[in-house]
């Protein structure tokens, strides 16, 4: 039994960019037989899932999500591209951490470098751009990197960048956490979903959303979909992350702009 | 991803001709062939008979058998032979052996990419594109493989070629072989050498192997990897439970993850663990080590994760749950009127410094008698006598895991 779960603690691959599309993190989305692209700003979909209760208690902590209607496996709601988490500031989204380790000396020269590459005052967006350029080989084929082990190898996919984010925010004494989700990508022709993952930024006093690993993307929007932030920073988050994993939606369907 | 292939294979050229035998492909294709070129899905089709056969000998590793082609050792050094085998197509069956390695996954890896920079240097051009072909794992002879044929392109514009290895990697007592042919085509060739060469260092059971599975496992439908168990006895009825686990995961249309897992633990014969130690190797790279054992009343945890020093003790002191003991308990709950039972076990990829506690309850569905319930992963499987799995199956949002027994030596029963 013991290495079924060694096995699937290896699953979290998930995408960088539109470009290649990754095997294992797709998520199958459709529109209603109605509606044409472009979508307009709040969308409304329904998630097929087998956690369709566990997932509408967990959305309930951003704003810009709204559940229309639920059942026990499916959940039909509106979507605005960018929700907004509702909750409080907690210490630990500033804190060191095992896999946030932002005192380790890798993520503290990164972190370093950032001050003389940015152009002061720096603004919000400049930390997205610097992880964009810093991460220099994007690539699937890590599972989940440390943020001091994505600031030596300058390498990884959405959690690499998300992971250096977070501790790029929270070393600049920003509260930040590692969200995993769902995202949404608009092309012009067609919708795409992935797991995602990304950073929450408490910014000017609201929970902003910042993603690296999107920075250059070309698609229209992105409806950013959350299922969990991860809860254990320790040496156990892979079980944290597999719970984020479990919640994200099966597939996604009768996607069409907001009644 | 399709036209992303097709673009990197317009104007290419191929040289040699061939006569076509019936398709042969065990291995999952990862790339549509209907929309290629007639030139190349004939390619892909062809096979060829090879009559002669070699006799072959290593004595260092006890290995000895025929092999189909003419076989000469190319190369020697410290735990490492490399031979060439011509099975008359235009480049020889290339195998490797080891006896120090990564895994079947990493190393096999490693091999193919060798083998594109040696195909850079023969044809004076540099690779200009990759794509993940085929993939499979399975059995040779009672031995697990893992394959990944490769597409790759050479070069730009009208000087472009195209080539496809194939590669297989199986591990065999402490060596590991890994085939690999460069060549469009040829994939029951291939395989038929492989099996031989591999099956001339396969070795029967040792007499205290008493219990012996393999697993395949697949994700949504796609075979990515093997689990091998070794269950032996030792004088004074403890169990020693060896796991070898190797994945191959194609992330995208051009890259792979790799992953070699290695456990040691010991067991006593009710199921209840005595210690153990594992280790990951990731994409090349010591992922993570952990040894795990009972002092003065405590578990105490030492090793490290990605680099990191990982210590402590578990806040659990009780009996936990061997490899051995999962069977047993299976095997037992079967047996009896109740209808789940709970249990703790160490699992240090979930979380090294804790205990985790996993529900097993038996279910009546159509292809599983059992569910298991480690909290964020929910298995479902079925058990034949003695509580071994036959398949299984573990589903997360859009993830579908799927292990299936293929190979079976013994019982989960101490002689």
């Amino acid at each position: 039994m013991k290495w079924l779960v060694s096995l699937w603690v290896l699953f979290w691959h998930v995408p960088v960019s539109a470009d290649t599309a990754p095997l294992m993190a797709s998520i199958s989305v459709e529109l209603t037989s109605e509606q044409s692209l472009p979508l307009e700003n709040t969308i409304q979909a329904t998630l097929v899932t087998s956690e369709a209760t566990k997932l509408k208690a967990a959305l309930k902590a951003w704003e810009g999500i709204d559940i229309l209607q639920a059942t026990a496996t499916e959940l039909t709601l509106t979507i605005k591209p960018r929700p907004v988490y509702n909750g409080s500031v907690e210490t630990a989204f500033l804190a060191d951490s095992f896999v946030i380790d932002i005192n380790e000396p890798s993520t503290k020269q990164f972190a370093s470098e950032f001050m003389h590459w940015v152009t002061q005052p720096w603004k919000l967006s400049d930390l997205t751009e610097y992880v964009n350029q810093y991460i220099d080989q994007p690539s699937y084929i890590h599972g989940f990197n440390f943020a001091s082990v994505v600031a030596t190898q300058r390498s990884g996919d959405c959690t690499e960048y998300a992971a250096l984010t977070t501790a790029l925010a929270r070393s600049l004494g920003l509260p930040a956490r590692l969200v995993v989700g769902t995202v949404i990508v608009e092309e012009s022709t067609s919708i795409q979903a992935f797991g995602h993952a990304w950073t929450e930024v408490y910014y000017e006093n609201s929970w902003q959303i910042i993603d690296a690993a999107l920075l250059q993307s070309t698609a229209l929007k992105h409806f950013y979909l959350p299922a969990s932030a991860l809860t254990n920073e320790g040496p156990g988050y892979a079980m944290a992350l597999i719970h984020s994993v479990g919640l994200m939606p099966e597939k996604i369907v009768a996607v069409s702009n907001a009644r | 991803m399709k036209s992303a292939v097709l673009n990197s294979l317009k104007s290419l050229g191929i040289a040699g001709s061939f006569a076509v035998v019936a398709p042969f492909a065990n291995a999952v294709d990862l790339i549509d062939l209907g929309d290629f070129p007639a030139w190349f899905t004939d390619a892909m089709a062809r096979e060829v008979t090879v009559a002669n056969t070699s006799d072959f000998e290593l004595t260092a590793l006890s290995a000895k058998g025929k092999v189909p082609g003419a076989l000469s050792l190319e190369e020697q050094e410290e735990g490492y032979w490399y031979y060439n085998i011509n099975i008359g197509t235009g480049s020889p069956v290339e195998c490797y052996v080891f006896t120090e390695f990564d895994g079947p996954a990493n190393s096999l890896k490693a091999i193919i990419k060798h083998n594109l920079q040696g195909a850079e240097a023969l044809n004076g051009k540099s690779l200009s594109g990759q794509f993940n072909y085929a993939i499979d794992s399975g059995l040779t002879g009672a031995t697990p493989y893992l394959q990944l044929d490769t597409l790759y392109m050479l070069g730009e514009g009208a000087d472009k070629v195209s080539g496809v290895i194939k590669a297989m990697s199986a591990q065999t007592e402490q060596s590991l072989q890994i085939c690999t042919h460069n060549e469009i085509g040829y994939r029951a060739t291939f395989r038929s050498v492989f099996d031989a060469f591999v099956e001339a260092f396969a070795q029967p059971h040792d007499a205290a192997t008493f219990f012996s599975p393999v697993y395949r496992v697949s994700i949504n439908g796609m075979p990515v990897g093997f689990s091998r168990e070794v269950f032996s006895v030792d004088s004074d009825g403890d169990v020693g439970i060896e796991n070898y686990s190797a994945y191959i995961f194609p992330v995208d249309a051009s890259s792979v993850a790799t992953s070699d897992n290695v456990s040691t633990s010991w067991s006593r014969a009710d199921g209840s663990l005595i210690n153990a130690n594992q280790y990951a190797v990731e994409n090349s790279t010591l992922a993570s080590r952990y040894a795990i054992s009972y002092n003065e009343d405590a578990w105490y945890v030492e090793g490290e994760l990605q680099g990191k020093a990982v210590s402590g003790k578990l806040d659990y002191n009780s009996w936990l749950l061997s490899g051995l003991g999962s069977y047993l308990e299976t095997e037992i709950l079967k047996q009896s009127d109740k209808a789940s039972a709970t249990f703790h076990m160490w699992a240090p990829d979930a979380d090294p410094l804790s205990a985790l506690e996993v529900n097993l309850s038996k279910i009546d569905s159509p292809n599983a008698n059992f569910k298991l319930d480690m909290g964020a992963l929910v298995m479902e499987f079925q058990a034949k006598e003695h509580g071994i799995f036959e398949q299984g199956t573990l589903s997360r949002g859009a993830l579908k895991m799927q292990m299936e027994l293929i190979y079976l030596h013994g019982k989960p029963v101490l002689p």
